[in-house]
């Protein structure tokens, strides 16, 4: 036989694979070969459970540094923890800063005996507060380890809450509802507050959560400029829309290609405040490939069939006037539904990014302005948006990451910079059908920089998108 | 690589479940008295065409040959079967998709075209490659050599044989006279999809679709250009599309045992191989065909680009709402273990599984309903390198296999993921839509295995 089909495959293997076929075959010259082989074998048949073994130690270890308060609770916990939660959560038992929805939920139950507790004392019925406090004293052995799985920080901030609450409210007989109120309290919001944080990054599934969120007096003004930037492009959109809508009722294709332009900018501009609300979005801004009959389907409405039939058919009719008095309408009811949005931090900036996105992802297979070919006009919507956005933002970027902001302010300049060669002194995009191969790629690699860097711009202000 | 050597080392404990017969030929004969012990019309279960389990463990034993060589295990699917390889047999790592025209007009032509066909695939999946000493100096050889001389004992090649609707009619003309023997549900690829971006697409349909694939890119290209240097004049390939993926060692029972290039883990949910009912419930053509049609499937093929570089730049909570699962371990958002269940009833308005992500999507759970459009997911990874832009152009080679490909694939993409209103009013279309689409692809009907020596894919079509 030969081994040389095998060394062409799997190369490097062949030799390993060798010395283990002959193993297998009892072959006395292989005798060299047993040690390493059944080494080989067992690793890798006990890949799990190598892995499991290390596990207790690890798990017995981390419990006990941490759960150090006292000595019965450090034995307990070890148990418990293996117990009330999954292996593989048990063997990573150091802080992960994770979350998970079942631990929330035992945590979210384990915390009404705290609110039982506190309504006890309120009515000063000390006895039924102690019984209430034993309940959560007894099961927080059993829940615990979801929160040093979480943080050890909030579980020792837990730890120390309620060492005096036990302390006063299950061993101080003389005790009064006074004493145990205040230090109820502190337990009370700690716990509160640690689950609700810890409900939040349960949500996102595999995630923590690093840097607080950005938050105080300066960063509302920076979202109320934001909110009135976006708005008064959504006042515009509908002032150039019925610009554009009467070009086209009036039949004047030369003006209908003109005022075009300026409407789509607006609407590129405010794209991901429209995209909230989906079949607007659809009505006023959907591509033929979303239709099931394309370009031919009647229910194909918007800016999109009106450049079809501006630049490829060249032919306003009875049609586009039907066309255009929808868009019309359509835009009036998004300019009224995106005056009722409330902009925060978080969507702003997911906003932003959506934008530079935007300018990428229409480009990949062909253009988004398929008939017309204004697409610079559209990318430079995009990208006036996403940059007002971020120089409101740009401050906290700036305090948090200063090599960041200075990248992204960079790759915004880089990225316009791109742009200006498209543009006639009168503002009017080049035809983007026309871009060079060379140049559609050095465009696109920009963008990419600056998109790559406004990707960190949530997580930095610790803003969920 | 790891994974190698854990399948040497099994062999070396005598667990190896490949059977250890010297050649190619013999390798054939075992296959074919494994294959006679199978009462004709069984209901399909794994063993008739899972991986070469055929003879268990000689391995441990030494062979009683001549010489003290030991006996190469084989790893090599058997041709013959009552389903063709590669829809239920264990996927390899590399696939080449191909779809060919055929340019015969007569019926015998096509008769002549399937027998070569049966008879390249039937050899080379036995691992017959040809040896040197039987080529004629004075003529070009058989064997382009590019894998060598020697049988191949591994590799696990499989060519499967799919049949476009165009094979049957084209522009409304009776090709070959088959057009009423038509599977009823066999179709081109619809345009209409919605998302997908197939206007000025090369790679679409194709009168026959080979999924040839092996855990080499060369040994699938050797396949390929020794069926079309056997098939010359007959044939002109329409598109051809490569993939691989690669797989997890140590994966538990019903978990993924590969990820997509999005970073998840693909597999979890996927139907059961070796579950023989289902198979038959959702995979195998039954008496819904016609004779000829039965004991095969629908196979959706959909090339999807994916933009990589916009997906690596989400949030990985928004990654996760995507897909809705758990990144690192798979499992269902707000559970802990890839294997449980999501329970869509406990949380109607998607505050923990997102109502629009793929998996809600794509099997929404609601019961019979939708347990009846689920499909098997056999899927590789492709890499064409960068687009005009510079950026990758790589992406998802989905195939899904149908026991009627309009009620499943189909309904599953319009009705579920693509409708705008399901499961609720305004939910949009799936999220994951933002991030790929469809450039190619094509629906085909995959018949039944070949089950004698003297016998070849489709003839019951053909001369039935
Ligand atoms: C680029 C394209 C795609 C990607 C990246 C993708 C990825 C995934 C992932 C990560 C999962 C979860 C793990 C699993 O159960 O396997 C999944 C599940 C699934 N996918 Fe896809 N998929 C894609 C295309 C499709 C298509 C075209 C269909 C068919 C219509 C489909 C149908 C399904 C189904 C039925 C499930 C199982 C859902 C369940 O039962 O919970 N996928 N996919």
């Amino acid at each position: 036989m030969n081994f040389s089909v095998k060394s062409i495959a799997r190369g490097m293997l062949a030799t390993s694979l060798l010395s283990l076929a002959l193993v297998a075959c009892g072959d006395n010259t292989a005798t060299t070969a047993p040690a390493a082989t059944t080494a080989a074998a067992t690793t890798a048949a006990a890949g799990t459970s190598a892995a499991a073994t290390t596990a207790p130690a690890a798990t017995t270890a981390a419990t006990t540094t941490v759960a150090s308060t006292t000595a019965a609770a450090s034995t307990t916990a070890a148990t418990t923890t293996t117990a009330a939660t999954t292996a593989a959560e048990a063997t990573t038992a150091a802080e992960t800063g994770q979350a998970t929805t079942k631990g929330v939920q035992a945590l979210t139950d384990l915390g009404k005996n705290l609110d039982d507790t506190s309504a006890a004392l309120q009515k000063g019925d000390l006895t039924a507060a102690k019984a209430a406090y034993k309940l959560f004293d007894s099961g927080w052995i059993d829940a615990e380890g979801y929160v040093q799985q979480y943080s050890r920080k909030l579980y020792q901030a837990i730890e120390d809450a309620m060492t005096p609450v036990g302390r006063e409210l299950l061993r101080n007989a003389n005790t009064t509802v006074d004493t145990v109120t205040p230090l109820l309290k502190t337990l009370s919001d700690t716990y509160t507050d640690g689950v609700k944080k810890m409900a939040a990054v349960a949500q996102s599934g595999t995630g923590t959560s690093g840097a607080e969120a950005i938050s105080g007096p300066d960063v509302d003004a920076a979202t109320t400029k934001v909110d009135e930037y976006l708005k008064g492009e959504a006042d515009k959109l509908v002032t150039n829309t019925q610009t554009f809508v009467a070009a086209v009722k009036s039949k004047d294709l030369a003006r209908a290609k003109a005022t075009y332009q300026q409407a789509r900018y607006n609407y590129e501009g405010i794209e991901f405040l429209a995209e909230v609300f989906t079949d607007l979005d659809v009505a006023i801004d959907a591509r033929p490939d979303d239709f099931p009959q394309g370009e031919n389907d009647p229910t194909w409405t918007g800016f999109h069939p009106l450049e079809k039939a501006i630049w490829a058919d060249g032919k306003l009719d009875a049609n586009t006037d039907k066309l255009a008095d929808k868009l019309l309408a359509d835009v009036n009811t998004l300019h009224g539904q995106v005056k009722t949005l409330t902009i925060d931090p978080g969507t702003a900036i997911a906003g932003a990014a959506d934008l530079i996105e935007e300018i990428q992802s229409g480009k990949i297979t062909g253009e988004e302005e398929r008939y017309g070919h204004t697409d610079f006009n559209d990318f430079k919507a995009n990208l006036a948006s996403a940059k007002f956005v971020y120089q409101a933002y740009s401050p906290f970027v700036k305090q948090r990451d200063a090599a960041l902001d200075t990248a992204i302010t960079a790759a915004f300049a880089d990225v316009e910079k791109a742009l200006v060669p498209y543009f006639s002194a009168d503002g009017v995009a080049v035809d983007y059908s026309k871009l060079s191969d060379a140049d559609r790629k050095a465009l696109a690699q920009k963008v990419e920089a600056l998109a790559d860097s406004f990707s960190k711009v949530n997580g930095t202000l610790g803003l969920n998108a | 690589m790891p994974e190698i050597s854990r399948r040497a080392a099994l062999k070396a404990l005598g667990l190896a479940t490949a059977s250890a017969v010297a050649g190619g030929a013999v390798a054939t004969a075992a296959f074919h008295s494994q294959e006679q012990a199978q009462a004709p019309g069984a209901s399909p279960t794994a063993p008739a065409q899972a991986t070469a389990t055929a003879v268990p463990a000689a391995t441990a034993t030494p062979q009683p040959t001549a010489t003290t060589a030991p006996a190469p295990a084989v790893e090599l699917f058997p041709f013959e079967g009552i389903h063709q390889a590669g829809v239920i047999t264990d996927p390899p790592q590399a696939v080449l998709m191909v779809a060919l025209q055929v340019l015969g007009e007569k019926p015998d032509d096509l008769v002549k075209l399937m027998q070569i066909l049966t008879a390249r695939t039937r050899e080379m999946m036995a691992g017959q490659i040809g040896v040197a000493s039987a080529e004629d100096e004075r003529f070009p050889p058989h064997n382009t050599g590019d894998l060598g001389y020697d049988p191949l004992t591994e590799g696990r090649l499989s060519i499967m044989l799919g049949l476009g609707s165009s094979l049957f009619t084209l522009d409304g003309k009776d090709r070959f006279g088959l057009a009423s023997k038509k599977p009823i549900a066999l179709k081109p690829m619809p345009r209409d999809l919605v998302g997908d971006r197939l206007a000025g697409s090369t790679m679409l349909d194709g009168d026959i679709f080979l999924q040839i694939s092996s855990d080499h890119p060369l040994v699938n290209m050797h396949a390929f250009r020794d069926i079309l240097k056997n098939t010359k004049g007959m044939v002109s390939p329409v598109w051809v599309q490569p993939g691989f993926q690669r797989y997890f060692q140590n994966t538990q029972p019903g978990e993924a045992k590969a990820r997509g290039l999005l970073g998840f883990k693909d597999g979890t949910a996927n139907l059961d191989t070796k579950d023989a009912d289902l198979m038959a419930k959702l995979v195998w053509t039954g008496s819904e065909e016609p004779t000829w049609a039965q004991g095969g499937t629908y196979v959706a093929v959909r090339i999807i680009r994916e933009q990589i570089e916009r997906w690596d730049r989400l949030n990985l909570s928004q990654q996760e709402a995507s897909i809705g699962r758990v990144k690192t371990t798979g499992a269902v958002l707000g559970n802990t273990t890839e294997t449980a269940l999501p329970s869509y009833a406990d949380d109607p308005d998607g505050k923990i599984v997102p109502l629009n992500s793929h998996i809600r999507k794509a099997n929404p759970r609601l019961g019979e309903e939708s347990d009846k459009r689920r499909m098997l997911r056999r899927g590789f990874l492709y890499d064409n390198g960068i687009d005009k832009s510079g950026l990758l152009d790589a992406g998802f080679l989905f195939q899904g296999f149908c026991r009627n490909i309009e009620e499943q694939f189909e309904f599953v993409k319009r009705n579920y993921m693509s409708n705008r209103h399901f499961p609720k009013q305004n939910t949009g279309v799936q999220d994951l839509d933002e991030y790929i689409f469809c450039i190619g692809g094509g629906y085909f009907f995959v018949p039944a295995g070949v089950k004698k020596e003297d016998r070849f894919v489709a003839d019951t079509l053909l001369l039935g």
